[in-house]
């Protein structure tokens, strides 16, 4: 929740090196999340619009409050501001045909009787990962009605997963549906805006996570499947291990994890082995 | 429809019971157990103990899985400082080749904390030492390893160790980097795989 500004001076209109340097280290320890000079515009225009916002009068101020606030909103609020979320429904189908084609076949082999299929999408944005997996296996995967199965969505930003829960888009998120599934799948409350139906939104459980946080990770256990896209592009190197380690503890004994199509799990951890299937390359827990 | 909402209760980290932080004596004794699994999970607790950074680091020279191997090093660049860099440190001579590379991984991840270290095992006596020590300036020690690598590349007898901090300065390097490499190629100029290192690393290295 912002604080109402106070007035009093100007407010700050540049962050300094030092500034920089330290919000950096204080995003890292607390996120994972890693930025470099290259992003220093980027950051610096979050931070002052978090400065103003917040009625703090200076950046220094800004971080004390950051680092000191007991409730954690602000450090929600530029965790928000900070994440990019720029999605679409469909996106890197050819992972969705790897899914039902050889992935979940596989999954379900080892399947006792009434053992759900747990896919976890991580991080989910606005939603349109989640509800594509959901969507594309309710056509696509043959076996769907043989089991149940549990889309378990979670992000760090709280603003997309609102937005998520939602399941309300506009014209460039479900640009790449065909007619067909929109018919299928969505209501249209005005001309330019697409709501997911209730029955597929309330089958989605939506639940915050930071990723690099190991005992919120830890929670999340018995998954199939992890999609993981373009997330650890955004880690150094120590996060992006500690999460594919978080994930390995998260993922069933031959589970899977789909990575953005220019990451690769090899040059992460050592812990996954290389899976080609005809779709997608995927990335796997050793059975044993 | 066939789709299922998860419990959420097990969904929602902020939903379940806290955790009990874990019994010190149990999670260390659990570091030996038959079982990897129980060897891993274990790994992964001792991170609540910074102060047992030596059997952590003793565990590592011992441990052969690699999913516990992993953990124990996550663990030893978590709890980082100067008590875990001075006990990977002399990983770097183990008898196992995994060991020696998993403890150079870590002391590379972590940060300026390993640079004393990196400054005396990138001299020691032995050349093996050396090799390995040289992969810690791959990781996050800072610029200053690069002129450090660059002035006892000047001097270094040893071609298998020249040649490891090539393959590291041709990652490492700056335009001014290959002056250096040159003069290595004048000095040692018969050995064949010398040249054919100097040359791909000159043709990595920035140009300005």
């Amino acid at each position: 929740m912002a604080m109402p500004r106070t007035g009093g001076p100007s407010q700050p209109d540049a962050v300094t090196d030092e500034e920089f340097a330290r919000f950096c280290e204080f995003i890292y320890r607390r996120t994972g999340l890693s930025y470099g000079a290259s992003k220093r515009y980027f950051i610096d225009r979050r931070i002052l619009e978090r400065v103003e916002r917040s009625g703090v009068s200076s950046v220094q101020s800004y971080l004390a409050l950051l680092r000191f606030d007991s409730t954690g909103r602000e450090l929600e609020e530029i965790i928000n501001s900070l994440t990019v979320n720029e999605t679409y429904f469909w996106r890197e189908e050819y992972q969705f045909a790897c899914l039902a084609n050889s992935i979940l076949p596989e999954v379900v082999r080892t399947k006792r009787r009434g053992e759900p299929v747990r896919i976890w999408s991580l991080p989910c944005s606005t939603g349109e990962e989640p509800y594509s997996i959901a969507m594309w296996l309710l056509e696509n995967w043959a076996d769907v009605d043989q089991y149940d199965v549990e889309i378990i969505a979670s992000d760090i930003d709280t603003q997309v997963l609102a937005a998520a829960r939602q399941g309300l888009y506009d014209a460039r998120s479900v640009q790449r549906l065909p007619k067909w599934v929109l018919d299928r799948y969505f209501e249209r409350p005005t001309s330019d805006r697409w709501r997911i139906v209730d029955s597929l939104r309330s089958s989605i459980e939506f639940t915050r996570i930071n990723a690099s946080d190991r005992a919120q990770m830890a929670k999340m256990t018995d998954i199939d499947v992890i999609f993981c896209r373009n997330m650890l592009i955004y880690f150094d190197d120590v996060s992006r291990r500690e999460v594919a380690d978080s994930m390995y503890s998260s993922l069933r004994p031959g589970g899977f994890v789909c990575l953005g199509h220019s990451e690769s799990m090899s040059r992460i951890s050592p812990l996954f082995a290389v899976r080609r299937f005809a779709d997608a390359i995927v990335y796997q827990r050793p059975a044993r | 429809m066939p789709l299922v909402k998860a419990p959420s209760g097990a969904a929602a980290p902020g939903g379940g019971p806290a955790r009990n932080t874990p019994n010190r004596d149990a999670v260390l004794a659990d570091l030996t157990a038959d079982t990897p699994d129980t060897r891993r999970a274990a790994a992964r607790a001792c991170r609540a103990f910074p102060d047992a950074v030596a059997l952590i680091a003793k565990r590592l020279e011992e441990e052969e899985d690699t999913r516990v191997v992993e953990a124990l090093v996550l663990n030893l660049v978590a709890i980082g400082g100067p008590a875990a860099a001075a006990a990977l440190a002399p990983l770097l001579r183990s008898d196992r080749a995994g060991c020696r590379f998993a403890a150079a991984e870590a002391l590379a991840d972590m940060g300026p904390d390993a640079l004393p270290f990196f400054d005396a095992l990138i001299r020691d006596s032995d050349p093996q030492v050396r090799i390995m020590a040289a992969e810690i300036a791959r990781g996050r020690v800072g610029g200053a390893v690069v002129q450090t690598l660059e002035h006892l590349l000047g001097m270094e007898e040893e071609i298998n160790v020249c040649c490891a901090f090539i393959d590291v300065l041709a990652e490492t390097g700056t335009a001014d980097t290959a002056a250096v490499l040159t003069a290595v190629l004048d000095r040692l100029p018969e050995d064949q795989f010398l040249r054919f290192s100097v040359e791909t690393a000159l043709s990595r290295l920035p140009t300005d």
